[in-house]
């Protein structure tokens, strides 16, 4: 026994520690130590369980097993595993521990987290004076569309693959030679160091200069020229925001730097940290910051003009005849506008200039600028500006010589594809710069490979005042190069970007720190403009307010799958949309009262006449859509693309077009007939009323105010048989508050780039398989054409009388001793008890084997996690890689665990910060004052399962 | 008991007059003889299903569960309702031979033996599907707690799955005991009579050196009843078991105290109906119609009139609790079984189970043969929804609504059910060539009841 313990080579839990000092010793570190030592060595209980078995039949036991499993180890095929030691320690690379990088994910500073040199987790950066820590779904599920297998992986000339030199040297010959414009397209660029390396592009090559984006908030930015004298973006400060009115502008979620507005807006949601905002929400079709709302109007898009104008009238000197049903709505947006002067915050969604200006024109009106908003002097960007691309396209023709696009694709996503495509035949050459092989690649004659934001170097501004770094994270995958490199390559220029990029943060600007924090704080940057006068009339009387009886087709950009950049990335296609919770492809939306008219049921495959094209898809019935407009998301419907987008869905950019200057995508009219046929919309959540049950509780503010436990006086009665368990040491508890909740489930995908949740496809998620260990309940409540919304994330309860745990035949779910309520993996054969007997229904089973896709793919696996085989059950586990991360490392430190060290990866991506987890046993820590506060509540109370996971009350302001 | 005094009222349970010797013929001689047409194409049908069962077993286990129509709200379905409407029908027959025999009720002889062979193999056909529903059956040997090399790891003694792993290996080991206990006499009696040396052979293995000694029948008598004493909790434990899978959960609809009664009154109402469909057929076929008399349809009508309305009742209370309890989620688990998407299962089970038993109240329908058999097989299409019922829509609509789903079979779940049958009746078939399908000592017993004056 006593060899066992010395040589450390006994695997099993033998218990073969032996509590009785030894007499004799080898050297002092094996000497057996103190049995008051080794006992705090091991788990409470453990040792004396362990100390318990030197005996006869722990000797058998172990005997039995050395006999039995020696020779069996003989019968075991040893599998091959493709593993490589290190010869050479690389350095500030241990293995099995994660290096962090700061970097920047589109408008998010983040840290992306790597182990053993592979981006596995992207988090948002903390330093961060925009986001403040937060990242969307967006952010967390890029890791994925890095690995992504349907990434070009070399240049391409006439669809032959060649070598780097042989394309550089080719397209730089035609460039030199060919007579005629060079046009760069891009997207819009926030860049310092890569407007930088364009302008000498441009200037060496005479070449213009396009941004174009699908989804253009160019209208925004011409309104912002005209009354404020810069081409750029307006920043929101919702926390200083007591009244938040938009019309139709999703601000949450896709409209602005949805993560900032996010932080912003939730630190007003919160009833009792601050007073609480109003928020006034008028669209056509539900949207996920229009859920969140405290009065939420439907209304067309012709009456939220009329509304926009009666506002307008209310609180300035202009006149306006409001219709009689709008009234009402501009009465109260007025009332509670005039009580918040200068704390206001006037939003709309629309792209259209004339619009804007007149928001533009109620926010100066109410004193705004400055508070509320800021519209930053154009410093170093270069944005989406419709009418150029308009142009460009008129003007293509045989005098271009040489069209080069930059990750973007307009082919798929510019309206009139047609006429682009005819266009570009004309040209001498067109280039595409790409991640993937797309629609507009396809015509290109030279197609080359650029990296993925985690292998490349940039900086962006991500707003008027900072300045955050994107540095790689890990080499190339593929034989790809950063467009920038290309384009200095072109030049002749054979220098690094990297270098360029550094060179210019020389002086004051410390680059060391600026990489490490991954964000930098400029004064001299956070120049605003103020409001200059101008004519607002011409700008009103462009407004058409006429309400048409005919079915509007509205287009609507999806959370997740954004302009349709994330069509490949199966995380972000089988996130549930936070509204209709439906998943991979977009379907018509059309409101309650239409579908009754026309006997529609959700599932029912239409067919859509718009303009002259007729196209067919899945209707799904939505509450809150007004009864003339029929929504449609863009970003579906790829013919070129890589195995997850090609075929899903329907391509609604057909249906945009322009006018004012602008991309409009609310302008066609649409007739719908039924067909007969039915189709999948798969669908995460099929049934959307709380049925009048004790689910979500909430309150109103002024209840709040009043009674702090408003809404939440329901208390069970409970008793129990048996005495409690003991509970010391740590003991984990989460709080989620439902008032901060909006809903945008960057959670969802966090959890599953964490905890390596696989991805089952529409057809399964129509099976209701769909494996999310964080799902988010949306139920609807009051009237269907303009119901209340609630979101509520709902986990693993981790009960402490877990229904689930006493199911189990094997004992393959537990409690631990610090309250969490754990899945053995090894040990479940699959009955599915435990998941029938979850009240919560959060436990998900492994119907197959599921696919995780190419081994590169796979490299975004989290290795601290195992991937579960089939017929085993799984479910939250509170990250407990995380809580043991977090533990160990205090340990290590010999501290205590501070409060707050260890955060689960829903926690750390919730831009609401909705979602607290800690120690309860800890009086000061956060979720001490969280679980004593009156909001507090746990669902299905009187089952007396006692989950750990606790809910604050929804408070709505109205 | 044969000598005894018996009323002049009453009538013999073998109708008509015979010799011993022509009972043993009449029983026995199927066994010598080459397999008749009619048998050979039942026996071909059956292990063609059974056939077919398996291939789809293997190919559900080597592809996962996933081939079933379940999700993430619905983890069981038809693999759970197949299992207890097996286990259910399997349990008329110990019901026959231990209880019946306990109480002395000389009827049974006729029909325990085909009523045993019938409960071994529904409990077989209910084993397979907990064996075939795990996600890894290759690993359910964990659920036997044997000693093994994984230190404390034990199997978990508070779960519902465990008892049934007991109760349901318990209830086949002993109804096999019984069973083959039973047929010593008989075997002993095919031993003696057949010419075949293979035969002589076999059965005399069989029938463990049998010698008919009195000694011998004195030891046998012993052990029947001892065993009958044996079985007869054995009767109620196992659904009350069963039935536990569901009470002890939180689940509404499944989390009921009612549960163990009124899962075993169902389980002896669809045996019974089961034991009748079988028997129908085997007079019919074998000419048996002179020791499976009209007394014992009756007497079997009457148990499961009595059973159904048990059952009834037991519908009664529940929706009459769901009410009392004030519980919404109880209410409306109840309200939604019968007006839910499910409503046409709720109301099937009601007609087949409640409403079709009530003919046999009626002397002249449930003498008439037909009748009799097509009731009999509604009762366990009823019983087999019932399980349905309590299993499906009780988790379908559960607590939150937000993960309410529904659920429909595949091709799978139905072939397997459908393959269980095939099981069921391949081994019936083979049981009613190679052993007597009824026990021709025990008739012959009983054969001079009401006769003492002939």
């Amino acid at each position: 026994m006593s060899d066992l313990t010395n040589n450390d080579s006994c695997g099993t839990s033998c218990g073969c520690a032996d509590s009785t000092p030894q007499t004799y010793w080898q050297d002092v570190e094996n000497k057996v130590l103190d049995p008051a030592v080794l006992k705090a060595e091991f788990p409470e209980g453990e040792y004396e369980a362990m100390s318990s078995m030197k005996n006869r039949r722990s000797f058998l036991k172990i005997m039995g097993f050395s006999v039995s499993a020696l020779p069996l180890t003989g019968c075991v095929k040893i599998p091959v595993k493709k593993a490589l030691p290190y010869l050479n320690k690389q350095p500030d690379t241990i293995p099995g521990v994660a290096n962090w990088y700061a970097s920047t994910y589109k408008d998010m500073p983040i840290l992306v987290k790597t182990r053993e040199g592979r981006p596995i987790k992207v988090e948002g950066n903390a330093l961060s004076q925009t986001t403040f820590g937060g990242a969307n779904a967006q952010a967390q599920a890029s890791v994925m569309s890095l690995y992504d297998s349907s990434r070009l992986r070399e240049p391409k000339v006439a669809s032959k693959s060649v070598e780097w030199e042989e394309f550089d040297s080719q397209l730089k010959q035609h460039l030199e030679n060919s007579e005629g414009e060079v046009v760069l397209v891009t997207p819009a660029i926030s860049s310092k160091s890569e407007l930088a390396i364009i302008e000498k592009f441009s200037k060496k090559y005479q070449a213009k200069h396009i941004a174009y984006e699908p989804v253009s908030k160019s209208a925004l930015y011409q309104a912002n020229k005209i009354t404020h004298g810069a081409y750029t973006g307006a920043e929101y400060n919702f926390e200083n925001a007591d009244v938040v009115v938009s019309l139709g502008a999703d601000f949450l979620s896709t409209f602005g730097n949805g993560v900032a507005n996010t932080k912003g807006y939730s630190k007003r949601r919160d009833a009792k940290t601050a007073k609480m905002s109003k928020h006034i929400q008028v669209e056509e079709v539900m949207s996920l910051t229009g859920s969140n709302a405290d009065h939420r109007f439907t209304r067309s898009v012709a009456d939220q003009h009329d509304i926009l104008l009666g506002v307008l009238a209310g609180i300035s000197s202009t006149t306006h005849n409001t219709k009689a049903e709008n009234k009402d709505i501009v009465k109260i947006i007025v009332s509670e506008l005039s009580k918040a002067n200068g704390r206001s915050l006037v939003l709309a969604g629309e792209n259209d200039v004339n619009v804007q200006v007149v928001v533009n024109k109620i926010n100066t009106e109410l004193g705004n600028y400055g508070r509320t908003i800021s519209v930053r002097s154009t410093s170093f960007e270069k944005l989406e500006n419709d009418n150029e691309f308009e142009s460009f396209v008129n003007d293509l023709s045989e005098k271009t010589s040489t069209v080069i696009f930059v990750n973007t694709n307009p082919v798929y996503n510019y309206y009139n594809s047609e006429k682009l495509t005819a266009g570009l035949k004309k040209v001498k050459a067109v280039v595409s710069l790409t991640l993937s092989e797309n629609e507009t690649s396809n015509i290109a004659h030279y197609v080359a490979p650029i990296n993925h934001t985690y292998e490349s170097w940039s900086d962006t501004l991500v707003s008027k005042s900072e300045l955050s770094i994107t540095q790689p994270t890990i080499q190339p995958l593929y034989g790809t190069r950063m467009y920038v490199e290309t384009l200095m390559s072109l030049m002749g220029d054979n220098t690094s970007f990297y270098d360029f990029m550094k060179s210019t943060y020389t002086g004051s600007t410390s680059w060391n720190k600026f990489l490490h924090d991954g964000v930098m704080q400029s004064a001299s940057l956070s120049r605003v403009e103020s409001p200059r006068s101008f004519n607002i009339a011409n700008y009103i009387k462009n407004i058409d307010t006429k309400s048409s009886s005919n079915l509007t087709l509205s287009l609507y950009v999806k959370d997740g799958i954004g302009n349709g950049d994330f069509g490949d990335n199966p995380w972000i296609q089988e996130m549930p949309n936070p509204i209709t919770k439906a998943t991979w492809g977009n379907y018509f939306m059309v409101s309650p009262v239409w579908a009754k008219e026309n006997s529609v049921k959700s599932g029912d495959i239409l067919e859509a006449k718009i303009g002259g094209t007729t196209i067919k898809t899945v209707a799904l019935v939505q509450p809150g859509t007004d009864k003339n407009t029929v929504g449609l998301a863009v970003g579906y419907g790829r013919t070129i693309a890589g195995k997850t987008a090609k075929g899903l869905g329907v391509n609604a950019y057909p249906f945009m077009s322009a006018s004012n200057g602008s991309f409009t995508y609310n302008s066609s009219t649409i007739e719908l007939k039924k067909t007969g046929k039915t189709g999948i919309l798969a669908q995460t959540q099929t049934h959307h009323s709380m049925e009048g049950r004790d689910i979500v509780r909430e309150a109103t503010y002024e209840e709040y105010m009043q009674n702090p436990k408003a809404g939440n006086t329901k208390k069970a009665k409970l008793f129990h048989i048996y005495p409690e368990h003991k509970k010391d040491g740590h003991q984990w508890a989460m709080a989620i508050n439902l008032s901060t909740c909006t809903g945008c489930s960057s959670c969802i995908v966090s959890c599953n780039a964490e905890n390596n949740i696989p991805v089952v496809g529409k057809e399964e998620v129509n099976n209701r398989r769909e494996m999310h260990w964080l799902r988010l309940d949306r139920y609807y409540k009051g009237d269907e054409s303009n119901p209340e919304v609630v979101h509520m994330p709902m986990l693993c309860q981790h009960c402490d009388n877990a229904p689930c745990e006493n199911v189990c035949p094997v004992m393959a779910t537990l409690q631990s001793s610090d309250g969490l309520n754990q899945q053995v993996y090894n040990r479940c054969v699959g009955t599915r008890y435990c998941a029938n007997n979850c009240p919560y229904k959060v436990r998900r089973f492994n119907w197959f084997n599921y696919d995780r896709g190419s081994e590169t793919e796979r490299m975004v696996l989290n290795p601290d996690i195992s991937t579960r085989t089939r017929g085993i059950m799984e479910k939250c586990s509170m990250c407990i890689q995380r809580i043991q991360d977090g533990k160990l490392s205090a340990k290590r430190d010999r501290k205590p665990l501070k409060d707050g060290a260890i955060q689960t990866a829903c926690q750390q991506s919730c831009p609401s910060d909705a979602i607290i987890f800690g120690d309860k046993n800890d009086p000061n820590s956060k979720i001490s004052k969280y679980l004593a506060e009156e909001r507090k509540y746990v669902v299905l109370e009187d089952l007396n399962v006692q989950p750990r996971v606790n809910y604050l009350t929804k408070i709505r302001n109205k | 008991m044969s000598g005894a005094h018996v009323s002049k009222l009453r009538k013999p349970l073998v109708p008509e007059d015979k010799t011993y010797k022509e009972i043993s013929h009449e029983i026995l001689d199927t066994l010598e003889e080459k397999p008749s047409k009619s048998w050979l194409i039942c026996f071909s049908i059956s292990a063609l299903v059974l056939t077919l069962g398996m291939l789809t077993i293997g190919y559900q286990i080597a592809t996962g569960i996933g081939v079933w129509g379940l999700n993430k709200t619905i983890g069981w379905s038809w693999d759970i309702t197949n299992f207890v409407f097996w286990v259910g029908i399997g349990h008329a027959g110990t019901l026959i031979s231990a209880v019946l025999l306990i109480f002395r009720q000389h009827w049974r002889t006729a029909i325990n033996r085909a009523a045993e062979a019938m409960t071994i193999f529904a409990v077989a056909c209910a084993g397979l599907f907990p064996l075939i529903h795990a996600g890894r059956p290759w690993l359910l040997f964990w659920v036997f707690p044997y000693p093994n090399t994984r230190g404390d790891l034990w199997v978990n003694f508070r779960s519902p799955l465990l008892w049934d792993v007991f109760a349901i290996s318990t209830y086949l080991t002993v109804s096999l005991v019984f069973w083959y206990m039973g047929l010593l006499p008989d075997l002993a009696t095919v031993r003696d009579r057949t010419k075949s040396a293979f035969r002589k052979f076999v059965y005399g293995v069989l029938s463990f050196g049998w010698n008919g000694s009195n000694k011998t029948w004195h030891h046998f008598e012993v052990l029947c009843l001892v065993l009958a004493g044996l079985a007869t909790p054995l009767v109620l434990s196992v659904h009350t078991i069963v039935s536990m899978d569901f009470a002890t959960s939180v689940i509404p609809g499944w989390h009921t105290t009612i549960f163990p009664p009124y899962f075993v009154a169902g389980a002896i109402f669809s045996g019974f109906a089961m034991v009748l469909t079988l028997l129908i057929i085997t007079r019919k076929v074998l000419n048996w119609e002179n020791y499976i008399t009209m007394g014992h349809i009756e007497a079997m009508c009457k148990v499961i009139v009595v059973t159904g309305m048990i059952v009834g009742l037991a519908y009664g209370t529940e929706f009459f609790i769901a009410w009392y309890s004030g519980n919404e989620y109880e209410r409306y688990c109840f309200v939604n079984r019968a007006t839910g998407p499910y409503w046409w299962a709720y109301w099937s089970m009601i007609t087949c189970n409640v409403l079709s038993p009530q003919f046999f109240w009626s002397k002249k329908l449930r003498t008439n043969i037909p009748f009799v058999f097509v009731i009999s097989i509604v009762v366990n299409i009823g019983m087999w929804f019932e399980r349905f019922v309590i299993i499906t829509t009780s988790l379908h609509r559960d607590f939150l609504p937000s993960s309410w789903a529904m659920y429909s079979p595949t091709w799978v779940e139905v072939v397997t059910f459908i393959g269980t049958f095939g099981l069921f009746f391949t081994l019936f078939f083979l049981f009613i060539r190679v052993l007597p399908g009824i026990a021709v000592a025990e008739v012959k017993s009983v054969y001079r009841f009401a006769r003492e004056n002939k």
